[in-house]
């Protein structure tokens, strides 16, 4: 896009402004992207403030010749993988997976057919994913990105996105099927 | 039944069957995003990793110009009792030394700083005024005005201490004139740089009461005490310890306000 | 020259106060219409750079208007809704200093706020401190320093609340006569002052753009509408109840109530022409002043 290389190009100069237009207009893309993934507001905020800080220290390297929006998320998720493997993770997740999947299993999954609850369903199946899969099926479905443009910006080809999507997406299935089964016969 | 679908996963075609499938269910998926102050926050944090570029240098003597151009014009609209109330504490202040003898160090160090407490109201006028609104919309920003504004007060209270410094030093011969310079300097720098906190962050004219008041009646009280005499045996380098850090800090927060404009009430 | 408004939101807290507003702005007045609460204001102060919106952005002839900064707001004048004035400055000391956070030199300063002064009649004045003018004077004040920098875009907001008639119209009479080659906004939710100055009225309500169009075709649109009957007085609370019910006046010892309203709600009632406070009453179901 053109007025991305024009605001990049201010940057570059020094213009707070730029900066200022250029993460208001991406903050909801990557923050979306960072949440779905992550699960929790508060770590997916820290997490984009930190993708962001990255975006425009690094943003001299951005050659300006691919699609600057898969530029962006090649940090994202590379700072998201990192975050993944960090102390901090392995610190947070356990204080925070363990009463979830409880509650999830056990209660939510029964109100399936509760409208508030489905959000939460859809959440807590898409959080039992394995990363990988996870990732792309973010990408494809709430970011409207190609096959292709996913295998670029998570740095694989285009047959294990393919596979990576199937397998998710059957998982995804299998989840919420098992859910709705479950709440069906909770409503007996 | 879903399950067979699953299991003959073949093709892209059938990866999109599923996906529509799907996809209502993870319609429901929505995101609850940061408020405007929280996305604030992160656009400040980013702020000081934008690149700085060499030629800063000569926007940054064409904004500091420009600036002082204004501060000459900010002179003619401050209040008249700022100058009338200064001139009377600069007064006092001789008085204090020449009439009740009492310390000139000592009086010196309470009186150094308060044309700049009493010229915060004058720097926080345009919103005590209501004025703030329409001064953001200026070609001339608001960060700019105050900043100009405050040249104005600090130079002034710079001029009001010499003058107390030399019209001493030229009555008493045994004052040491460096020490006198180091004991208005210190405090001067430490509440220039305690005000330009309140203008950042309180901005409240009630604060800038309290301020005086505390420093003076603390002012007070400690003249009764031995508290001088201490003081007198605080090596130079203490007081210039305090003073540069001051004034590093007095740099570093005008030039936030300048770069970060001053985000009034109205954006939350 | 346009200003292009594009997909701009702003949320507060706990409230969106703009949703998505598209709009393409150029030379003539707008007068923006919309009860209490409805983003008026937040709206204006976009335009006007003093708020940032939370998504979205503003193009002046193609241009980002954040980006152009202080080149931006060089080119507006804006009064804000409340505004304060330095109340120990005379009308003329007051100008000149906004004159020169305009960045007018001396000379053109002098000149222009002769210039600004005569036109909205305060030249006998301006040796007098304004915090001693009447609402009215103060107001003219305010769009006397609007006028300072000749701007391409005059921002004024809810410039007539507070006015007597004759005041109103008077403002009503300068913005006509201002109005050439710039782009000029109002704010209002008093229909009459815009109805016969206002190229186009937009018409905002809790956030969203629902309406831009001339009067005459907001007029049209809500023809047959309006009506026109007269009923005892034990009868008025059935209507007001039934019906949104505009004016009410009083006609020997009945009463003729102006009634907005798809279908004929009585017999008797006759179809009447539409004016613009019949407009606000058919958006906003609450009686316009």
């Amino acid at each position: 896009m053109p007025e991305d290389k024009e605001l990049i190009k201010e940057i570059l100069n020094g213009s707070q402004a730029a900066m200022e237009v250029l993460t208001r207009k991406y903050y909801k893309t990557i923050f979306s992207f960072v949440y779905r993934k992550v699960g929790n507001k508060d770590i997916a905020y820290e997490l984009t403030q930190e993708i962001f800080i990255k975006i425009i220290q690094r943003i001299q390297s951005y050659s300006g010749k691919g699609n600057f929006n898969s530029w962006l998320f090649t940090i994202a998720i590379n700072h998201c993988r990192d975050y993944w493997r960090s102390a901090d993770y392995k610190r947070t997740s356990i204080q925070s997976e363990l009463p979830e999947t409880i509650t999830s299993e056990k209660s939510s999954v029964s109100y399936i057919f509760d409208r508030k609850q489905s959000r939460e369903q859809v959440k807590w199946a898409i959080n039992r994913l394995p990363d990988y899969q996870k990732e792309a099926i973010i990408l494809k479905y709430f970011h409207q990105m190609k096959i292709k443009g996913i295998a670029e910006v998570t740095n694989t080809n285009v047959s294990t996105v393919k596979s990576r999507l199937k397998q998710g997406l059957g998982k995804l299935a299998k989840l919420l099927d098992r859910g709705e089964e479950d709440a069906k016969q909770n409503n007996r | 039944m879903r399950n067979r679908i699953i299991d003959n996963l073949a093709d892209t075609k059938e990866l999109e069957e599923l996906e529509k499938e799907l996809g209502f269910m993870l319609d429901e998926y929505d995101v609850e995003y940061p408020s405007e102050s929280e996305m604030m926050r992160t656009i400040n944090a980013i702020r000081p990793h934008v690149p700085i570029k060499l030629n800063k240098r000569k926007v940054i003597f064409e904004n500091i110009s420009s600036i002082m151009k204004h501060s000459y014009q900010e002179v003619f609209n401050i209040s008249s009792l700022f100058w009338v109330l200064n001139s009377l504490f600069l007064f006092l202040g001789l008085v204090a030394v020449f009439a009740m003898e009492q310390s000139p160090y000592a009086i010196l160090m309470l009186f150094a700083p308060i044309p700049t407490i009493t010229g915060l109201l004058e720097v926080l006028k345009s919103r005590n005024a209501g004025m703030a609104e329409l001064e953001m919309s200026l070609k001339f920003s608001l960060q700019e005005i105050i900043l100009s504004k405050l040249v104005v007060v600090g130079g002034f209270n710079l001029i009001i201490n010499m003058i107390f410094t030399f019209s001493i030093s030229n009555f008493y011969q045994e004052i040491w004139i460096w020490k006198l310079m180091l004991y208005w300097i210190t405090p001067f720098t430490v509440i220039t740089a305690v005000s330009l906190l309140i203008v950042n962050r309180i901005r409240n004219s009630y604060s800038i009461t309290a301020v005086l008041v505390s420093w003076i009646g603390i002012g007070m009280l400690l003249n009764q005490t031995q508290f001088v005499n201490k003081i007198d045996n605080m090596p130079a380098t203490i007081f210039i310890l305090i003073t540069v850090s001051a004034a590093g800090f007095i740099i570093f927060q005008m030039k936030q306000m300048y770069i970060r404009g001053l985000t009034y009430e109205l954006n939350h | 020259m346009n200003l292009t408004i594009n997909n701009v939101s702003k949320n507060f807290k706990n409230k969106k106060a703009l949703n998505y507003i598209n709009l393409e702005l150029t030379t003539g007045v707008y007068g923006i219409l919309g009860a209490n609460g409805s983003g008026k204001t937040t709206l204006m102060r976009i335009l006007a750079s003093v708020m940032k919106p939370s998504s979205g952005k503003i193009l002046f002839n193609g241009k980002d208007i954040a980006l152009m900064d202080h080149e931006y707001r060089d080119l507006i004048g804006y009064l804000p809704q409340h505004v304060g004035l330095y109340k120990n400055f005379t009308a003329e000391k007051f100008l000149k200093y906004i004159a020169s956070l305009k960045g007018l030199s001396k000379k053109e300063a002098n000149e222009k706020v002769n210039e600004v002064m005569s036109l909205v009649g305060l030249l006998d004045h301006r040796k007098e401190k304004v915090g001693k003018f009447s609402g009215g004077m103060k107001r003219r004040v305010g769009i006397a320093q609007a006028l300072l920098n000749n701007p391409k875009i005059l921002i004024v907001d809810e410039p007539t609340a507070g006015l007597d008639p004759k005041e109103r119209i008077r403002f009503r009479n300068l913005v006509s006569k201002i109005s050439a080659d710039r782009i000029v906004l109002l704010s209002t939710h008093i229909v009459s002052d815009i109805e016969f100055i206002a190229k186009e009225v937009l018409i905002l309500k809790e956030g969203q753009l629902i309406k831009k169009e001339t009067p005459q075709k907001l007029l049209q649109g809500i023809e047959n509408k309006v009506w026109s009957i007269s009923v005892e007085e034990k009868d008025i609370s059935y209507f007001q109840e039934h019906y949104q019910v505009g004016n009410i006046m009083r006609d020997q010892d009945k009463f003729e109530l102006r009634i907005v309203s798809d279908s004929k709600p009585y017999k008797n009632a006759e179809n009447v022409v539409p004016n613009l406070e019949d407009l606000y009453l058919f958006y906003f179901e609450e009686v316009a002043i």
